[in-house]
Formats: structure tokens, sequence, C-alpha cells
């Protein structure tokens, strides 16, 4: 899979690039979007609906716990999902990208969830997770690293 | 030479006179008919042959040839380059006429019909849509080329900044630009 010279850019088999920081950001960037747009409307949504309901403060706060955990549910789901499905959210289809795991498919529903969790993680520490992207060979952060996955060029 | 008798402004209104008239009236009568007959005749004939001349289709070809003739063009051209032909367009649109014409159409509800009907033809459409996913892929190329170049920007800077030598990249120097191909 990897040809590796010292302290040169690793190049996956087929000749395509490991991705870097900037790109990898603005795939994520347009992914935020569009969870956060769906995420967005339904909640306006739920909040139509709960606005001329009389609901007592103990059940709008269960409401509220309930939002959040689905809020979370969609993000995770968002990215297990594509993933492993064809290894490109939409933002990475944007920008021609894709996740692949150590074999060059797509990564299985349980690593895909690891690497979500993984993103979480690398952001926890003042997003110092996402710095060994800036110095690997290949490119790969915390998320990376925890998941056996790259990021690699896809041409669409 | 002729010598003309003015007397004959004033008609005389004898018998004889009118005798002549008459007789005059009567020869004329059998002229004119004859003449009517063959007025008749000819237009008839006429009128045939075009209509043979239209089934024959020889009025198509006739007027293909003349048309698609390079004397007809060169005609054409000539109408078109004379500066008389410059000076009557111009008098035509200095007149107001034009104006007037689109002003009336812009009017018109029949106008804003047929603009409705155009844009709401799926030709229309597809091509608009065309055009527009066109130009964001475009813009999405350019975004791809440019990040690119900043994934090898902040790698480069990241390395200066912590003493490490610069990254040898396949296919070109340090900020080589991606092929996509």
């Amino acid at each position: 899979m990897v040809s590796q010279a010292p302290d040169a850019l690793a190049v996956p088999a087929g000749g395509v690039r490991y991705v870097g920081l900037s790109t990898r950001a603005i795939a994520f960037a347009v992914d935020a979007a569009l969870i956060d747009v769906v995420a967005v409307i339904v909640a306006l949504g739920a909040a139509l609906i709960l606005s001329v309901l009389h609901i007592p403060g103990g059940v709008r706060t269960a409401l509220l716990a309930l939002g959040a955990f689905v809020y979370v549910a969609w993000c995770i789901a968002y990215f297990v999902g594509f993933w492993s499905a064809t290894g490109q959210t939409p933002g990475c289809r944007v920008m021609q990208i894709r996740v692949v795991g150590s074999t060059g498919d797509p990564l299985r529903p349980p690593r895909a969830f690891v690497r979500c969790i993984g993103l979480v993680l690398a952001a926890i520490p003042l997003f110092a997770g996402y710095l060994p992207i800036l110095f690997d060979a290949q490119r790969r952060g915390l998320q990376d690293y925890l998941a056996h996955s790259t990021v690699v060029e896809a041409s669409q | 030479m002729i010598a003309w008798n003015y007397t004959f402004a004033v008609p005389p209104s004898g018998p004889l006179t009118r005798l002549a008239r008459r007789a005059a009236a009567s020869a004329a009568r059998p002229v004119g008919e004859a003449m009517s007959g063959a007025f008749h005749t000819s237009l008839m004939l006429e009128r045939r042959a075009l209509g043979r001349l239209l089934e024959n289709g020889e009025m198509d070809s006739l007027l293909a040839d003349s048309l698609g003739s390079p004397e007809f063009e060169l005609a054409l051209r000539r109408v078109g380059d004379s500066p008389t032909t410059r000076r009557l367009i111009k008098a035509f649109f200095e007149t107001g006429i034009f104006d007037e014409v689109i002003t009336q159409l812009l009017e018109s509800p029949a106008l804003w019909r047929l603009v409705d009907e155009v844009a709401a033809s799926p030709a229309v459409r597809a091509a608009v849509m065309h055009q527009s996913r066109g130009f964001a892929d475009l813009i999405a190329e350019q975004v791809r080329s440019r990040s690119r170049n900043a994934d090898d920007r902040i790698e480069d800077a990241a390395r200066r900044l912590t003493f490490r030598p610069q990254r040898v990249r396949p296919g070109g120097g340090p900020v080589a630009n991606v092929d996509l191909s």
C-alpha cells in the first residue's frame, strides 16, 4: 500500500496522494454545515410543535436532553454511515477525497465509529490531535491512528 | 400637319350627329367585348400556367437556385454594404418607430406569456441547470486546487517551525500542485 522514503511524503498504491490538513478541514466544514442545516430544520419543526402544547418544566428538560442525544446520534450516524458505505461524506465528495482503511477499502462500521470518536478526542486538547497530519508521512491524525485509516485523493 | 377644329368642344346636336354617335357605339361594342374576352382568357391562362409551375415544383427549384446562387449572395452583400442602406437603417432608427415597436412589444401581455413559456420549457431549464452545475464545478475545482496547495504550504511552515527538513514530495517541488486526473 505504501512506498516510503526517509522524510518523504508516502504515496499510496495507484499514485494518488494523501490529503492534508486544509483540504480535510474544508470537507469537514461542508459536512458540519449539512449536519447543522438538517438539525436546525428538525429542531425548528419540533419547537413549533412544542410551542402549541402545554408541557411541564420537567418534561421540557427531558425533551431537551432527548434532542441533544438525537443530535449526537445524527452526527455519528452521518459520519459512520458515509465512511463505511463509500468512504466519502458529501464534504469529502466536494473535495474529492476518500477515507479508506489500510487495505484501501472503505472502513467497516465499528472502525468508522472509532474514527468518529477519534475526531472528538483529537479536538479536545485544543485540536492538538490533528497536528500529526502535518508531520506524518501518510498525513494521519489521531482519529486515523485509532481507526487505522488514511485520507486519500479520489477523482470522481 | 393636323389642323384641330376647336368648334367640336361644344358638340353639335343635329340628327346627323346623333346617328353618327349611335353608329360609333354599335361599332365599338363588339370591339370592347372582344377585348374583355381576351383579357379574361389571358388571365385564365396566366393562372393556369402559374398553377402548373407551382405543382411541378419548378418554382421551388427556381427559388432555391436563385437564393443559393453566388450572384444573389453578392447582390445581397452589395446592398448590405451600400451607404444608402446604412443611411436608410439609420433613418429608420431615428424616426423612433423602432422605439415605439419595442415599447408596444414590452407592454404586450403576449410577449410575457411567450417569455414564461420559453422559461418554463424543459430545454431551457436543462440548459440553465447544466450551466449552473458547470459553474459550481469550476468553483469547486478552484477550491480543491488551492486547498491542495495550502496543504503543502501549511505542512512546510509547520516543518520550518519545528526545525525539520522540508518534505520531499513525489511529482514536484514542495508546493507542487496535485494532478487530479
